[in-house]
């Protein structure tokens, strides 16, 4: 890259890392509340070394030119790696804290939880987890990680909600590029406000809100205070780290579950929406073309995935339960599980034809413009629809006028062919890379230890970002080359492949390689 | 004076950045610190009656708010 793209990419990156930095230095409070002063030093050296290479960057470049489009891809390409390897120091700091257990420091006794993060991947795998929002995890029991840790899963999943509704309304949406012409198509040019500080303000606004009703509601429902707090902020922001081992079924709730079933819907749909419907624009939800192809494909879903599991379960109620649950989570992309022990049946033996409905909720995901992950409804309806008009161009004569109609907007013939181009790229895309980590992973994991939808399931729910598990991804069953794979895939699915693209291009073009 | 301007910059915070709404700005500012109270206090008739009073406002209120509002504001945009 050049100057000019280095200069700008730099500044940001640098403003990225210091407040990675503050967050982490911030999260004293945590250890300093529940007596795990071992945590503390740690914690302020993980934040320190961001504080110190932002502030360098961020002087350094302090002068650089406004960001353009590529800029903004590029930052949130770089940006979210970066946070992510940084994000990653408080895992490792913690871990070794306890593991050496240094003179004067009272450390509890290392578990295997804590054994695993001490490995720089692993505690890598668990940060871009968080960060991307996936929930996917490399620790055997939540429930035995100190507070502070639990405490610093929740905070990336939830600084990674907010950055991911950043990226698509704002940094992504800007005028000529396919993902505002994407985003347009489907929420009608709803950006919050014309600046990206001011929809970050506004994201916040309605995110903060949210998480204290969300807190409350499974405070009320039975949560002790500290799960509730945890789960709150990692359910609407659809990532799905949960503080026990077992997630959301380790409560055996159906109280929970139903509070849960709302936090994570919420977290499906566009923020632009819920800004539309605090604002007393009803129509906003219900006119919002995602929201009904969200409400359309949850309810048939649902419905089919309660069939799929009845004859499994034995009990109309039961495949109920646990269908709808989890058709929801995987859908909205935020991966909490109720299929675990103690449940009667947990999702690595449920039927093949349940799981392959689970993978298609993954790969299509719920609204742009939400936390959540997978391909994107406005993509879904895109394709759908766009399959639809050019095979219409067959059946009339040239000179007919042919139009798109995608939401309230009517597109003409080159309009439409330009954003169902677009739509159709990503989603080949996205099947490349998962089908290039299917071969990682059967090249890589033992013969015949998984069928081949449980290997499709696992790599639909890192690159969609979802978090569910039929049990391949741990510290040790998952193999190195399959955690490379998987933190890739996580990255990728996050930022929506084509700010990736753009990076490399930038590296290898204005890098000089092709010069 | 610097114990008030931290104070008055969330609050301006809270009033810029939300949907112009008294009411709303007021949940947000006590979200969090009902969840302090419930955190420290614990679980009594009064926690609790506070905290199923903060979802139920909540609720009622966006209810009341999209029902009430008629028509549609002009800061909309459409394409």
């Amino acid at each position: 890259m050049n100057t000019d793209t280095v200069a700008p990419v730099g500044r940001d990156l640098g403003w990225m890392l210091r407040v990675l930095g503050g967050l982490i230095v911030g999260s004293v409070l945590v250890p300093l509340v529940w007596g795990e002063y071992y945590a503390i030093p740690g914690l302020v050296v993980s934040g320190l070394v961001p504080i110190t290479i932002g502030l360098a960057l961020s002087t350094a470049f302090a002068d650089a030119d406004s960001p353009d489009k590529l800029h903004g891809m590029v930052v949130a390409a770089v940006g979210w790696f970066a946070i992510a390897v940084f994000g990653s120091l408080p895992f490792l700091m913690i871990a070794w804290t306890v593991t050496l257990t240094p003179e004067g420091l009272a450390t509890p006794p290392a578990t295997d939880s804590i054994n695993a993060l001490t490995n720089p991947l692993n505690a890598l795998f668990e940060s871009m987890s968080g960060f991307t929002g996936t929930g996917l995890t490399m620790v055997d029991d939540e429930g035995a990680l100190p507070r502070t840790l639990q405490w610093w899963r929740s905070v990336t999943e939830w600084v990674g909600g907010v950055g991911v509704i950043v990226l698509t309304t704002a940094i992504l949406a800007r005028p000529g590029s396919g993902s505002l012409t994407l985003y347009e198509s489907e929420a009608r040019s709803r950006k919050i406000h014309p600046s990206i500080i001011s929809t970050v303000r506004t994201i916040w606004w309605i995110f903060v809100l949210f998480t204290s009703v969300s807190i409350l509601l499974l405070w009320l429902a039975g949560m002790p205070i500290w799960h509730a707090i945890n789960h709150g902020m990692t359910g609407i922001s659809t990532g799905g780290f949960s503080v026990i081992d077992g997630s959301i079924g380790a409560y055996d709730s159906v109280a929970i579950e139903i509070v849960l079933l709302p936090i994570m819907i919420a977290g499906g749909i566009a923020f632009p929406v819920h800004y539309l419907v605090l604002r007393g624009d009803l129509e906003g939800l219900y006119g919002d073309l995602q929201t009904r192809w969200l409400a359309g494909v949850l309810l048939v879903g649902s419905a089919l995935l309660w069939l799929f599991l009845t004859p499994a379960y034995g009990s109309v109620a039961g495949a109920l339960r646990y269908g709808v649950f989890q058709f929801v989570s995987a859908l909205t992309a935020t991966g909490f599980q109720t299929a675990t022990q103690p449940a009667p049946l947990p999702i690595e033996a449920w039927p093949a034809s349940a799981h392959l409905a689970l993978v298609f909720a993954m790969i299509v995901g719920a609204a742009a413009g939400s936390t959540a992950g997978g391909l994107k409804l406005i993509r879904l309806a895109m394709l759908v629809k766009g399959i639809r008009f050019r095979v219409s161009y067959v059946f009339y004569p040239d000179s007919t006028v042919h139009r798109l109609r995608i939401d309230d907007r009517v597109l003409d013939r080159e309009e439409g062919s330009r954003e169902f181009g677009e739509a159709a790229i990503i989603a080949l895309l996205w099947v490349v890379f998962l089908v290039a980590s299917v071969f990682v992973l059967l090249l890589t994991l033992p013969d015949g230890a998984y069928p081949l939808e449980m290997i499709l399931f696992e790599i639909a729910s890192a690159q969609g970002n979802i978090g569910l598990s039929t049990g391949i991804t741990g510290p040790e069953s998952l193999p190195t080359a399959g955690k490379v794979a998987f933190i890739l895939n996580m990255w990728i699915g996050r930022l929506e492949i084509l700010p990736i693209v753009v990076t490399i291009r930038a590296l290898l073009w204005r890098g000089g390689i092709y010069e | 004076m610097s114990r008030r301007r931290p104070r008055n910059r969330i609050l301006q915070w809270v009033v810029r950045s939300g949907p112009d709404d008294p009411i709303y700005n007021l949940w947000l500012l006590s979200g969090p610190l009902l969840i302090v109270l419930v955190a420290v206090v614990g679980k009594n008739a009064v926690t609790t009656l506070l905290a199923a009073g903060y979802v139920v406002g909540f609720i009622t209120h966006t209810a009341y708010n999209a029902f009430e509002t008629t028509g549609r504001p002009g800061w909309i945009r459409r394409p």
